[in-house]
């Protein structure tokens, strides 16, 4: 956070008015809202002492919590991949009735609240739900489970590669698949090796930030996990377990080690994104 | 009258639809599967949760529907979330549109920094969210014993909640209107002020209807996180029936007291605005699109 | 490979892209199609590559019909208008991909396709850049990089989509004369699409003319040029003035001058007359229309004269004078002078779609009086 210095104002040459202030509140407010509260989190743990917070954040329960939140995400964001990718083929080359009301349809996740989510998703795979009640009779149960975390976390993060997918397939040149037909390529070698790597930046971007929301979801998962500590208790929740018993530094550990990775995954993207530039 | 050879240049882009270059497309059985495959998968994951919302909630017929709405309590979660946004929603709007300014007018060492800052508030999990301001405004927090010899209540209050959905609302605006008004340049600010306009008047009459609909679509998307939000909220609120319950939370409530009628009742308005959030949202981008950054998403 | 193209048809729904077109070429032939956009140029050049499927007709490489063959099938060498070479891969991937992408049992092993890709990046004078990508390139290195690709693949045909079209004016003539001297070497059939006159009359052993989806002329491009078949062809090669006349009595007779036309050729009809065909003179001149000088630019080697003509002045006539004309005839933007055609070209607008093909036209020396015509003329 020293790096704010950077920020302060040195001038650059301009007509239009207003950068002082401008500036100067927009600093203000960010570090009021979002800056200073942040340090408070990122100082609280500190209390415990180094190995306290160590001891902390490698309790069995969290550790469990936070190996769930990131094997769930990582699975959801994998299955967003896949089928994100797919949705956004057919949406950018192919034409099929209700196209437009499926294109508008791909951004639910971002509007509707996660809540209103997670007992919709419980509703229906609950074993006596629309789709539970298909998939108990083969042994398949997927509310109050595992299982339901990473059903959650797939609806969560499907807009993000569909959104970063689609306008790249959309600036593709028609010219180059093209080329490659003309060079005798097939249109699975096409595939493969000329539009795949094209869009390959913007679906690892996708995928990244599908990621990084599913492991600080909370909302839509909490309803459909059951939240069995160690088994499908996820780490979002652990902290707010561990603030009704007024545990704050154990609570602002756990948030830490979610900052910290949520950080990392943050700086991949930076560098994905560059990369994606780059060429 | 001269009549010039050389012709237009051809355009660059072939505009035919794809239907008539048949060299490089999928035989239909390919694009016949793929279609269903994406169908299948966002009927799987969008259409029936959203659907059974509505089912759920209408499951005891429109009256048992409109009682449960009627609640007090309901009625108490509805005004509060509604309190909530109208407070979030402008802080945001203002502090965006100066933040743009500063950021795609002005040239400043530590721009994408102070960019990358302003994004954060995305990459947060919701609960640390919510967390923060209890560490900082707590029982137990930094400023907690103060703020209780003042009798001041932010944790557990109206405060709380308005502090947390700005949090998780922060960038929302901001990053909306950067990509577009850098995009923008400065030229016509500065034609507006060497023709005599005064900093406002050309901040009103030039910018603004610049960015208009981006604005629009930014406050928007602001408005559906903020009525929405749940782990942030759920965090700081305290879950106090008629006081600090937003609709979010009092579907959890009501939920977790095996009430699905009373909780589907309220999600099903929360997935109201979300359809009308996405309509709208549609209408812009069909309407305006080329008016807003949207390639970059 | 000669290339046959029998009565290709190509229809975009109600539009007609290509009507009836038939067109030979010849083994080791170098052949522009010219026209405008939307002249159905580029249309019959993918429709040949196999990019896309004529309505009706055929397409013969050496007598083997290539219709209903698919892209890859045809081994044709096609060099896009914006190069679209793969972004995600160096130059030396670029130039190996045909040759990679081949049936395992067809596919040379790696270093032989190693080989004869350095071989063509030779060829095209870019051995030092294989390791770089597209975007490290300049737009005429780009160009060539497409060009050793396309060659890559030893294609029966070489296509080229509008091969100039998105360079500067200089590396554009470079490029051009570098493409000539390659085809002279390789004595590759090659059809290249050009909006340019300049570059397909430069360029080309052979040149057709095309307007709306119609062969309008073919022929080599000295014949073309000095022998336009019809009003479009005389019109787009070149500027020109054109001009409304009416014919009396075998007699042209248009705003700046009138000419003798066989009786063949009736009203209504057009003259077209070429800018250096035009005289300018000071004084009144049998049949000279007055006019008023509005531009002058010397500029090059030709002089650029616009004068202002007719009732109200309101029509500007492009004249183009040597040097020692204008500077004999020391004309002043404002100067009133009087401008008269020396050869003029009239086509019969009736008959100009003649079944048969051939429109009718003449070309003729308008002869005047006054003998000034002879005397300016002999100036040049």
């Amino acid at each position: 956070m020293t790096s704010l210095a950077n920020v302060l104002p040195r001038r650059a040459p301009s007509v239009l008015p207003g950068f002082g202030p401008a500036l100067g509140f927009t600093l203000s407010y960010l570090g009021l809202i979002v800056l200073i509260p942040l340090a408070a989190l990122v100082l609280r743990p500190w209390e415990l002492g180094f190995a306290g917070f160590v001891a902390a954040v490698t309790e069995p329960r969290v550790l469990a919590a936070l190996r769930l939140s990131f094997g769930a995400s990582l699975i959801a964001a994998a299955i967003n991949a896949v089928f994100g990718l797919i949705v956004a083929w057919i949406l950018v080359r192919y034409r099929f009735p209700g196209k437009r009301v499926v294109d508008a349809l791909v951004d639910l996740p971002f509007a509707l609240p996660t809540a209103v989510a997670g007992v919709a998703l419980t509703a229906l795979y609950a074993p006596n739900g629309w789709i539970g009640s298909l998939l108990q009779p083969l042994g398949i149960q997927v509310a109050f489970t595992p299982l339901g975390v990473v059903v959650a976390l797939t609806f969560i993060g499907l807009p993000f590669v569909v959104r970063t997918v689609q306008p790249v397939l959309q600036d593709l040149e028609r010219e180059v698949e093209e080329a490659a037909a003309s060079l005798g390529a097939s249109r699975l070698q096409t595939m493969v090796r000329v539009i795949l790597p094209a869009i390959l930046p913007a679906l690892l971007t996708g995928f990244a930030l599908a990621l990084a929301r599913a492991v600080g979801e909370y909302g839509s998962v909490i309803f459909i996990a059951g939240n069995m500590p160690m088994v499908s208790e996820i780490a979002p929740l652990l902290i707010v377990i561990k603030l009704e018993q007024y545990d704050y530094a154990g609570a602002a550990a756990v948030g830490v080690a979610m900052l910290i990775i949520a950080f990392a995954m943050l700086l991949v993207l930076n560098l994905l994104q560059r990369w994606n530039r780059a060429r | 009258m001269p009549a010039d050879a050389a012709s237009p240049p051809v355009p660059a882009v072939d505009r035919r639809p794809h239907a008539l270059r048949s060299a490089i497309e999928e035989p239909a059985w390919v694009r016949a599967i793929l279609i269903t495959i994406g169908l299948a998968f966002i009927g799987l994951f969008l259409v029936l949760p959203l659907t059974s919302v509505f089912v759920e909630a209408l499951r005891k017929g429109l009256a048992a529907y409109f009682d449960a709405l009627a609640t007090p309590d309901a009625l108490a979660a509805i005004r509060l979330t509604l309190l909530v946004a109208a407070i979030a929603v402008p802080c945001n709007l203002v502090f965006g549109v100066v933040a743009a300014w500063a950021i795609a007018k002005f040239e400043f060492p530590g721009k994408s920094i102070l960019i990358t800052f302003i994004d954060l508030p995305f990459s947060v999990s919701p609960v640390v969210a919510g967390l923060i301001y209890v560490l900082l405004f707590g029982a137990h927090g930094w400023l907690g014993p103060w703020l209780r010899e003042h009798d001041i209540q932010i944790i557990f209050a109206v405060p709380g909640i308005v502090l947390a959905t700005i949090f998780v609302t922060f960038p929302f605006v901001a990053r909306e209107l950067i990509p577009l008004m850098q995009e923008q340049g400065t030229e016509e600010e500065e034609a507006a002020l060497s023709l005599g306009a005064s900093g406002w008047q050309t901040f009103w009459y030039v910018t603004l209807p610049n960015i208009k609909w981006a604005l629009l679509y930014g406050v928007l998307l602001c408005n559906a996180r903020a009525m929405g939000e749940f782990g942030a909220v759920s965090v700081v609120s305290g879950h106090i029936r008629g006081l600090t319950n937003t609709m979010p939370l009092h579907v959890e409530i009501l939920y977790n007291e095996y009430n699905f009628v009373g909780a589907f009742a309220v999600a099903s308005l929360l997935a109201f605005l979300a359809l009308v959030t996405l309509i709208l949202k549609s209408l812009l981008e069909w309407r305006y699109g080329h008016e807003l950054a949207l390639p970059r998403r | 490979m000669d290339i046959q193209i029998q009565g290709i048809n190509k229809q975009f729904g109600s539009f007609t892209a290509l009507g009836n077109i038939d067109l030979t070429i010849a083994e080791g032939e170098l052949v522009a199609l010219l026209g405008p956009s939307g002249s159905g140029k580029t249309t019959l050049l993918r429709i040949i590559a196999g990019l896309e499927q004529p309505t009706s007709g055929s397409i013969l490489f050496g007598g083997e019909d290539l219709i209903g063959q698919s892209l890859r099938e045809r081994q044709v060498g096609f060099v896009f208008q914006h190069y679209a070479l793969f972004r995600h891969m160096r130059v030396f991937d670029n130039v190996a991909f045909g040759l990679r992408v081949k049936k395992r049992r067809e596919r040379r092993p790696e270093s032989e396709i190693r080989d004869r890709v350095m071989r063509l990046l030779r060829l095209v004078q870019l051995e030092p850049f294989a390791h770089r990508y597209p975007s490290q390139l300049s737009g005429g290195q780009r160009q060539r990089v497409a060009l050793a690709r396309a060659l890559a693949i030893e294609p029966r045909v070489l296509l080229l989509d509008e091969p100039f079209g998105a360079l500067d004016a200089k590396v554009r003539k470079e490029l051009r004369r570098w493409l000539r001297g390659l085809h002279d070497e390789m004595n590759l059939t090659s059809v290249f699409v050009t909006h340019d006159q300049e570059e397909a009359l430069e360029l080309a052993d052979r040149v057709v003319v095309m307007d709306h989806g119609r062969i309008e002329q073919i022929g080599p491009p000295s014949e073309v040029y000095e022998h336009p078949a019809t009003a479009f062809t005389y019109e787009f090669l070149g500027n020109v003035n054109r001009f409304d006349c009416r014919i009396n009595d075998g007699r042209a007779t248009f705003l700046i001058g009138e000419i003798t036309v066989p009786d063949a050729i009736g009203d209504p009809a057009v003259a077209y007359v070429r800018p250096h065909d035009i005289d300018v003179f000071a004084g009144r001149v049998m049949s000279g229309e007055p006019g008023i000088v509005r531009y002058v630019s010397a500029a090059g080697p030709l002089a650029k004269v616009e004068v202002a003509v007719g009732k109200a002045d309101n029509r500007l006539i492009e004249v183009e004078l040597s040097r020692p004309q204008l500077h004999h005839l020391d004309l002043k933007v404002g100067q009133t002078v009087y401008v008269r055609a020396r050869k003029a070209r009239v086509f019969s607008l009736a008959e100009n779609r003649h079944p048969s093909g051939e429109a009718l036209s003449v070309k003729s020396e308008a002869i005047y009086d006054d003998g000034q015509a002879a005397a300016v003329a002999s100036g040049r």
